[in-house]
């Protein structure tokens, strides 16, 4: 498969140019013998923080299915006081951010700086939203009606009387969840940072583009088991 | 990009600007980079938003079917369902835009090792849950509705269980949700509205939720509110899905009915349900 | 081959040891450090202190219970009857600092501060953070670990964890036992949030945990040298790999469990509350499916020590290389399989049952590496020094700390040695003279490497018999006292326990007495101790072809691995000479 790059060096500043932090001034580390071992390695390492975000989400999951088996009835109930609309906007969101996530490694890897910045930018636009939508039409929604975790529960209209335990692992479900969306946002701003500034990024040295992406990623599959076992229980 | 229109500054980078490696010469073997394809990924996208679109109308199809057929699905359709659907999704994530497909094995092996430590980790849990009655009788109290009857300010048994972070509040001994019922007045002096004003969100929502849910919940019903709304009819309903009194012995943790119990699961509800809180 | 030049000593380079001139400079050097020698160094030393601090406070729990709490009336002085409390030992001894506390309640923070800075600050980095960061690159024949600013970060965060523990120990410390167990944990004396702070703690070092472990595995994938095969490896970086799968895995369960005992504490979330319909026995789960996989976390790396020491000291081929390679990877793989025996009494039957032959299952690749490291020893060239008599001693002590496990994990024993003192001197076998007496060894078996001093012989051997008998002594006796009764985690307890109770605390002043003897012959070597040679016991693996201690790139150049690390039948160790080796005459047939 052929490169096609856009390395067109003649807009871009002297001073960009020659930092030592452009993609292509930047060395791999001394105890490397090639970057494409560093890279393969960072992403290796990636893989393995992944399974350990996994993992950390594994517990919420489980105690779900524990109490879901338990009380089935009060997470029923739970479930249909989140609209199920929200939950696929945000779905959608998360997807298409992802999309661009994906593209943005792509475009490094191509050189295309314009592109990438802007998929990095709607990246962390597609971030901003789901947070908002989460926020004001979910948190920001139930919270003064007393739909609250542990003792700060006080919805008069409950039913079931484990619904209180369904709103605490709701929200540090998608509390911990959102608190992953905000760090994966950060790190994109990061790679916008860096990539205005210095133009860090490209075909050789792409690599915190590629982990960056790949954190994003894992944020969006367990967004995308999060929201049936949350929202679409029957 | 002709050298001799750039300023004397681009003369000293030491690197051709057209040669992609840039400083690292010797990085011959980064074309076993993959390139994605932007098609590839514009259409793993569109396929995702369609799997999203499955998964909304396989949920509302399941409400149409009980509503419209009365038939009532067991709880195993939904999760099957819905984690199908959502297992297919994480695998196009994972294998196209995170590259698993196009990457090194190992890095799949990673990922398919510690999904199979979520699942021991789920399963193996789960299986504790009935059982724990047979082999010391003292285990096997029952956990019942609401929990042990037991609010959360009782009297602790020792000053040092005394709970002293979560705000506090004094349940008088019933269940956080029977303690929210019957002071929601208190609790949310804006509430009261509802009672003036059937025509608020909260009204029209419990409206909507009646009409399109098979099951009723008139028993808990202690403040006669929905039946001031109009919603004073019982229908029969199934306990196929509803919680059992869980105790150590219980049969039939993973059968929707239990033969045994079906009858008293139910009536053994209600009465549970009367006598707290008054 | 060796390919260090012969005359070596016209590189300049120094030492990984030698710094700029000056305190500050030298001090910001080690702070900013990204070599994992360093790194591995300033490990060493927090490990070590951390292992001084929770043997004080094992020693204060010892130390209490040479007599029973008894209250009597006596007649005083004045021929009336008063009534008398005695056996109060931590009381009277610690009373002037822990102000209002009964004695049972000093106790009780004593063996939790035992429990938890020994569990979460020691043992768990012990040998991957300390012997594991020196020697992994090193053996591997690489200049660095995988990712050196990530694993200078991943020090830094043991710092920061282990900084909120002794925060909550200095505000008066917890009293819940290491292991937090709800309901107690999440509705106890929550003043000064103790219970939060020492919870924040072990979730901080989990993070260290999990970065150090992600760093070793993508070293051993990616960084061997040319030459260098998975099974050209010495097993002591199986025995690290091993554990770093672990540690990845099994890690980040505690964070989330951890997590949600926090907010059990501080909102009454419910998940864990029967009052609420939770379940306190699903923390009792959740704790497990890391505590336990950590256990092997603890062992794994002592294996793979008792595997490098056994071999070099008795100058002889690994018996059963693969075996004890495939092994390594068995326990790690069973060792999620098995939490719930730490449930057995509060569990259902069912999943008792499964779990209790899962339990056995992982005495199964156990007992291949004892018999295989029984079998290296056969007519091998056994030097008693001091490493190799800490790796006999693991042979002993592992075994019976093994072989002890197995009552536990049978359903019907656990029901009466549950929460007995046979738990207790189970997992001492098993914790301490597994991975204790094996990190000892290490220790000493990489001394000269690690610093270019050799230690005085006579005495680090003084100390180990000194261990050796006082470990004996205080745990043997344990086991009596959990088969005849007596419950763990207790200050009082009846007549009838005393003396097995003061031998045991008898034999603890023995060990720590032996520990200290290691302290000033430690603090003999780095002050004043001779040079070490470069491959002083004649190891063939790679770290011996580097200098003592060696340089801060590890090699001059790029070794090259022509042989096996376990080959002393047919090659002549590095930096000695063939004069000083004679190979066996059947050159290799063992």
């Amino acid at each position: 498969m052929t490169m096609m790059t856009d390395t067109d060096t003649t807009n871009i500043p002297a001073r960009i140019l020659q930092s030592p932090k452009h993609w292509r001034n930047r060395p791999f580390a001394h105890h490397w013998r090639t970057g494409d071992e560093e890279f393969d390695a960072a992403k290796l390492g990636m893989w393995l923080f992944l399974s350990t975000e996994i993992l950390l989400f594994a517990g919420i999951f489980c105690g779900y299915a524990i109490f879901r088996l338990l009380y089935p009835e009060a997470w029923a109930n739970g479930s249909h006081y989140l609209d199920w609309r929200f939950g696929a906007a945000n779905t959608a969101v998360l997807l298409v951010s992802s999309w661009t996530a994906a593209n943005s490694v792509r475009l490094a890897q191509l050189d295309k700086q314009f592109w990438f910045k802007i998929n990095i930018v709607i990246t962390i636009i597609c971030a901003a939203l789901f947070l908002f939508i989460k926020l004001k039409f979910e948190y920001l929604a139930k919270l003064p009606a007393g739909k609250a975790p542990g003792t700060f529960f006080s919805y008069p209209f409950a039913h079931d009387p484990h619904e209180p335990l369904w709103w605490s692992l709701y929200y540090i479900g998608t509390g911990l969840h959102a608190f992953h969306v905000i760090v994966g946002a950060i790190l994109f701003a990061v790679v916008l940072w860096r990539a205005f500034r210095y133009q860090s990024y490209g075909p050789t040295q792409y690599t915190l583009v590629e982990n960056s992406a790949l954190y994003w990623h894992i944020v969006d599959v367990i967004w995308i088991f999060l929201f049936p076992l949350l929202y679409l229980i029957h | 990009m002709s050298q001799d229109t750039t300023n004397s500054d681009t003369t000293t980078l030491g690197w051709d600007p057209t040669d992609p490696h840039g400083i690292n010469p010797h990085d011959d073997d980064h074309h076993g980079h993959f390139v994605a394809d932007y098609r590839m990924q514009v259409t793993i996208l569109a396929i995702l938003l369609a799997f999203t679109v499955v998964t909304v109308g396989f949920y509302n199809l399941e409400q149409w079917v009980e509503v419209s057929f009365g038939i009532l699905l067991p709880k195993w359709v939904n999760i099957a369902g819905v984690m199908s659907i959502a297992v297919v999704k994480a695998v196009l994530v994972g294998a196209f835009f995170m590259q698993l497909k196009y990457d090194k094995v190992l890095n799949t092996f990673v990922i398919l090792f510690c999904l199979f430590c979520v699942a021991l980790f789920l399963g193996f849990a789960m299986i504790d849950l009935d059982d724990r009655g047979l082999v010391d009788p003292m285990k096997a109290g029952e956990i019942q509705a609401g929990g042990t009857g037991v609010g959360l300010n009782a009297a602790p048994a020792d000053p040092r269980f005394a709970v002293d972070l979560a705000p506090k509040i004094n349940t008088g001994g019933k269940s956080l949700v029977q303690y929210a019922r019957l002071n929601g007045n208190k609790l949310h002096p804006g509430l009261n509205a509802y009672r003036d004003n059937p025509d608020m969100d909260e009204a029209d929502f419990w409206s909507e939720f009646y009409g399109s849910h098979a099951t009723h919940r008139d028993e808990l019903d202690e403040s006669n509110y929905f039946e001031s709304l109009g919603f004073a009819h019982h229908d029969a309903v199934s306990t196929a899905n509803a919680s059992h009194p869980r105790h150590g012995i219980t049969p039939g943790l993973f059968s929707d009915v239990d033969p045994a119990e079906g009858h008293s699961a139910g009536g053994e509800h209600a009465t549970e349900s009367h006598d707290d809180g008054h | 081959m060796s390919t260090l030049d012969a005359h070596a000593g016209h590189h300049d380079e120094g030492s990984y040891l030698s710094g700029p001139p000056g305190i500050i400079a030298h001090i910001w050097q080690w702070g900013t450090t990204v070599d994992h020698k360093k790194i591995g160094v300033m490990y060493l030393f927090a490990v070590l202190t951390m292992f001084f601090i929770g043997g004080m406070a094992a020693m204060a729990v010892r130390y209490d219970l040479l007599e029973p709490i008894r209250t009597q009336e006596v007649l005083n002085a004045a021929g009336e009857l008063e009534t008398v409390t005695s056996g109060e030992k931590l009381k009277e001894l610690l009373g002037g600092i822990t102000g209002d506390l009964s004695d049972v309640q000093i106790y009780n923070r004593a063996f939790t501060l035992h429990g938890a800075v020994m569990v979460f600050m020691f043992i768990v980095p012990s040998i991957p953070a300390s012997l594991g960061n020196f020697f992994l690159p090193i053996m591997l024949g690489a200049k660095d670990v995988a990712f050196p600013r990530l694993n200078l970060l991943s020090w830094y965060i043991y710092v920061f964890g282990s900084l909120f523990g002794i925060m909550s120990i200095l505000l008066g410390g917890v009293d819940t036992g290491w292991t937090f167990y709800t309901p107690y944990s999440t509705t106890t004396d929550a003043d000064h949030w103790r219970v939060v702070l020492m919870v924040t703690a072990a979730f901080v070092l989990g993070f260290s945990s999990i970065l150090t472990g992600l760093n070793f595995v993508v070293t051993v994938h990616k960084l061997r040298a040319p030459g260098m095969g998975w099974f050209d490896m010495p097993l002591m970086i199986w025995a690290i790999y091993a554990t770093s799968i672990i540690q990845v895995l099994a890690t980040p369960v505690i964070g989330i469990t951890l997590l949600l005992l926090v907010f059990e504490r501080i909102m009454h979330i419910g998940i864990f509350d029967p009052s609420m319909g939770g379940d306190p026995v699903l923390y009792q789960h959740f704790f497990w499916f890391y505590s336990h996989p950590v256990v092997y976390v603890m062992i794994l790396p002592a294996m793979g020590i008792i595997s490098e020491i056994l071999t070099v000291h008795s100058r002889k081929h690994i018996f059963g290389y693969r075996a004890i390679a495939f092994s390594s990877l068995g326990i790690a793989g069973v060792s999620f399989l098995v939490w719930g025996h730490h449930i057995f009494t509060a569990m259902g039957e069912l999943a008792a049952i499964l779990f209790s032959g899962l339990t056995f299952l992982v005495a199964i690749p156990t007992a291949i590496k004892m018999f295989n490291w029984i079998a290296t020893l056969y007519k091998g060239s056994i030097v008693v020094n001091t490493p190799m008599f800490y790796g006999l001693m693991f042979l002993f002590t592992f075994s019976i700390g093994g072989l002890t496990g197995l009552p536990l994990a049978t359903l019907t024993t656990d029901l009466h040695l549950h929460d007995s003192y046979y738990v207790v001197a189970h997992f001492h076998y098993v914790m301490m003279g597994g991975t204790v007496i094996a990190f000892m060894g290490g220790i000493h078996h990489w001394w000269p490497k690690m610093f270019g001093k050799m230690y005085n012989e006579r005495f680090a051997m003084l100390g180990a018999v000194l261990v050796f008998i006082g470990f004996n002594v205080t745990f043997f006796t344990q086991f009596f006292l959990g088969t005849r009764g007596m419950p763990r985690r207790y200050a009082n307890y009846v007549d009838e326990f005393q003396t097995l109770h003061q031998i045991s605390t008898y034999g603890s002043w023995i060990l720590f007495a032996g520990f200290l003897v290691h302290l000033f012959v430690f603090i003999q070597s780095l002050l004043a101790g001779d040079k070490a040679p470069a491959n002083p016991w004649g190891g063939l693996t790679l770290e011996w072809e580097a200098e003592s201690p060696p340089i801060e790139h590890n090699f001059h150049h790029e070794p090259i691995v022509t042989h096996g690390p376990y080959d002393f039948e047919t090659v002549v160790p590095p930096h000695w000479d063939p004069k000083d080796y004679p190979l066996p005459e059947n050159g290799g047939q063992h």
